[in-house]
């Protein structure tokens, strides 16, 4: 009885486990609207393809390994019930096997690390945000992470910040869509804090994740692929892209949301106007 | 054989089994309860009761609140005689048990919000000619882009063109829609409804709070849910019904767009989030209900100061009608107290920078001044209670106004309930050892007084100049900051605000990274010469 009733909670999880891999945000989001792919929303940034592919590679090697070690687990506790009662056999082992197992997931594990350096050095090196001579790239805003919302500073008009034009738009991250002389989307670059706790600013749509660490600034950037957007914006009602908390920071880690709001560079200019307007306004 | 036992041999094992997954199902669907809360009197004065022996009339305090504001389930306000204005909205919460006249004398607002203008031209089939809302701009968006263009010129008219005249495919979308569309009945009465739901009932607005708001704010908006006790700053006890970041006169009532102000913005640096993915309509009407717990809590020191005044411990009618309307009165008059527009804020940015420094170095003289006295609690290097040393009036108030009792009768304590070391629960100040140690003079919700650092940047109550100069020039209420001095004029406080912004800029975080980039990169320079620093650079970041 035990037995069975072990197997078959196993072989359930198994097989639990492999459905949610494949219909993921169904059964925690319902029916995926238009603008969803397999696992992700539709993504605009420039280096979106790249995380997408990793992230596809690394979860095709997790489910292969899921579905191995599971359903070895399945049947052993099937097979090997205590109900036989068989007599214990002195083994040393194999050595042919555990060979395997130690190279099989070795090499997996350099596949990942090495698929993913020349990704991981586009977004996460210093010259990420650099121009060619080395010089710091201008920052576009900063956005502050505090228990529980998101607050974006901006230089205003003169492009520094310690000034008496800077000015802060909570809850909405409003970016301009710009070209470089190549005609390739320019590289917006942020300064990101956290105010008290770890917090993880997170868009979506596109692909942009990195933890807010107290007492550390980070420099982050960020592409956006104009063409692409337009095609994501096609399918979708919305005209805003979510912000979300992606690490747990306390109690109202639910509540820290923001909107991303992405506008061609003249509107993004009378944006800026307006918010210049209000900073100096007397409303 | 006891080392022998295994799993098989635990007995009531399968029962302890089930119970463990009934307890995971049923913390399944953990309901907070919070729906059901009723409210409850203020620990405040439910001690000013019992400190006169009135314990037992808590009742006729409760019934007067319930009349007055119904019940946190079916939330109102009872407007009598003349309050009453039949021009503004009736926010009806739906099934009340109420006299007619009772039910037509419910109001909400303290101006006309309902637009009227707006619904009385869609009866009337006048539907081009409705105005642009002051507010609700959500609102005239989709009434623009839903229903403006289905028409021209005056429908029903001889000769005039048909409503829906070419615009069939531009019509409503999402979540209005018109059944049948052809009909001018049907389709002024989605306008109709389009004006009347972009304001949620008190009722919804209830239970959004009970939502989004109660677990730090409290169910009767006392600051006291279950978070508040983690927050630094304490969430606000709307109860006093003073508020910290306004546009109104010291000590004056919020104007409800104050309140949806914050709402919107959130309040920096504390736990006060920005709820701006709720629609313009659901904002206004949690500032709704936020004054109605406001009104609520005022109303109920004040009765409960009447009654220990009064030699029988009873509550005449007069007394509690005479009560409400005395708070009525502040909130009716917010919007006179409105201090908008009140200056013109000097644009600095085309300032020349020899003024600039005159005017920044004339604003420090100010600040350290003796007229102005900033220094005294914010400190001369303005970073006030997170400063090295406490700011020397701090500790002066407490010598001159120390904690009297009398203090103690006018709330200006938060009781709280905690359990001795014997168990039993027990009142309590909240807070008091903190302020004893640092021998602060609590605000007027019992919390210590903490002056602000300016040098942090982002200001709660917003970092615009005309926020700064609001709080200088006419204090905040409910705390030690005072309304300026009379012979300060203007261009003295702005000077002020100058200093302060001064302050903030030259420490802000970002400027200082820009200048320790600087500075590595003119030592990279020195240390390497001219080379390619790109790579070197990084090199540097790794090593990190
Ligand atoms: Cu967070």
């Amino acid at each position: 009885m035990m037995r069975l009733l072990t197997t078959i909670m196993l072989l359930a999880l198994l097989v639990f486990g492999l459905w949610s891999w494949v219909d993921y945000d169904y059964w925690l989001l319902g029916p995926s609207p238009a603008h969803y792919t397999w696992w992700w929303p539709e993504e605009f940034s420039t280096i979106g393809q790249d995380i997408d592919s990793l992230f596809y590679l690394i979860a095709v090697m997790v489910a292969v390994m899921f579905v191995i070690t599971m359903g070895g687990l399945v049947l052993f506790t099937w097979k090997y019930s205590a109900k036989r009662q068989d007599k214990a056999v002195f083994s040393h082992g194999s050595h042919k096997l555990e060979l395997l197992w130690t190279a099989v997931p070795a090499g997996l594990l350099l596949i990942i690390a090495f698929s993913q350096m020349s990704t991981f050095a586009e977004i996460q090196f210093a010259s990420a945000t650099q121009d060619e001579e080395g010089n710091d790239l201008p920052v576009h805003c900063e956005i502050w992470a505090s228990q529980f919302d998101w607050r974006f500073r901006y230089p205003g008009k003169d492009g520094r910040f310690g000034t008496n034009d800077d000015f802060e738009s909570p809850y909405e991250l409003v970016l301009p869509l710009q070209e470089n002389e190549e005609g390739d989307a320019k590289k917006l670059v942020f300064l990101l804090r956290s105010r008290d706790v770890l917090h993880s600013f997170f868009v979506p749509h596109l692909r942009f994740k990195r933890d807010a660490v107290p007492g550390m600034t980070q420099r982050i950037w960020l592409g956006i692929d104009d063409k692409q957007m337009e095609e994501v914006l096609a399918t979708r009602e919305e005209k805003s892209f979510d912000i979300i908390c992606a690490e747990l920071c306390g109690w109202g880690h639910y509540k820290m949301s923001g909107r991303v709001r992405v506008l061609p560079q003249d509107q993004y200019e009378a944006w800026v106007d307006e918010m210049t307007a209000q900073q100096f306004g007397n409303s | 054989m006891a080392n022998q036992r295994t799993l098989r041999t635990v007995p009531g094992r399968h029962l302890a089994a089930a119970g463990l997954l009934a307890v995971a199902v049923a913390s399944c669907d953990y309901d907070p309860g919070h729906a059901d809360l009723p409210w409850r009197l203020s620990l405040n004065n439910k001690a000013v009761l019992a400190d006169a022996g009135l314990s037992a009339s808590e009742a006729q305090v409760t019934g007067a609140l319930t009349t007055l504001f119904g019940t946190a389930q079916n939330p109102r306000h009872l407007i009598t005689g003349d309050m009453y204005d039949a021009e503004e909205d009736p926010n009806l919460a739906g099934d009340l048990e109420l006299s007619d006249e009772q039910l037509e004398a419910i109001v909400t607002d303290n101006r006309v919000k309902r637009f009227p203008a707006q619904l009385e031209l869609i009866a009337a089939g006048r539907f081009s000619e409705v105005p642009e809302p002051l507010y609700a701009q959500d609102l005239w968006a989709k009434w623009q882009r839903d229903f403006a263009p289905l028409h021209t010129g005056t429908p029903g008219e001889e000769g005039a063109p048909a409503v829906f005249t070419g615009a069939d495919e531009a019509f409503p979308v999402d979540d209005i829609w018109v059944p049948g569309l052809g009909d001018e009945a049907t389709w002024g009465e989605a306008a109709t409804a389009l004006f009347e739901n972009w304001y949620p009932s008190l009722r919804e607005s209830a239970e959004m709070y009970r939502a989004q708001c109660l677990h730090c704010h409290g169910n009767e908006g006392g600051g006291d849910g279950p978070t508040a006790e983690f927050l630094e700053p304490r969430p606000r006890d709307y109860r006093l019904g003073k508020f910290k970041w306004v546009a109104v006169d010291n000590g004056k009532r919020p104007r409800r767009d104050d309140l949806v102000s914050i709402l919107k913005n959130g309040a920096y640096f504390t736990a006060m989030p920005s709820f701006d993915r709720f629609s313009e309509g659901q904002l206004n009407g949690l500032a709704d209900y936020v004054r109605l717990l406001a009104m609520r809590g005022e109303t109920e020191t004040l009765l409960a100061l009447e009654m220990t005044g009064s030699d029988t411990g009873d509550l005449p009618l007069d007394t509690v009608q005479t009560s409400y309307a005395d708070v009525w009165e502040g909130w009716r008059d917010a919007e006179e107290n409105y201090v908008a527009g009140e200056v013109d804020v000097p644009r600095w940015d085309g300032m020349s920078a020899d003024e600039m420094v005159r005017r920044t170095e004339h604003g420090r003289e100010l600040f350290m001044g003796t007229t102005a006295n900033c220094f005294s609690c914010h400190g001369a290097d303005g970073r006030g209670a997170e400063g090295a040393t406490l700011p020397i009036s701090l500790a002066e108030v407490v010598e001159a106004d120390s904690l009297d009792a009398d203090y103690e009768r006018r709330g200006g304590y938060r009781w709280v309930e905690r359990r001795n070391a014997k168990g039993e629960v027990v009142k309590d100040k909240a807070d008091q050892p903190l302020m004893d140690l640092y021998r602060i003079k609590p605000d007027d919700w019992g919390n210590p007084s903490m002056p602000r650092n300016f040098t942090r940047t982002i200001f709660r109550g917003g970092s615009r100049p005309i926020d700064i100069f609001r709080r200088v020039k006419y204090g905040i209420g409910g705390t030690i900051m005072p309304a300026s001095e009379a012979s300060l004029t203007d261009d003295d406080l702005w000077d002020i605000v100058l200093y302060v912004k001064h302050l903030a800029n030259s420490n802000d975080l970002a400027r200082e990274y820009e200048r320790k980039a600087a500075a590595a990169a003119r030592m990279h320079e020195a240390e390497h010469g001219h080379g390619d620093h790109a790579e070197d650079h990084d090199a540097e970041e790794a090593s990190h």
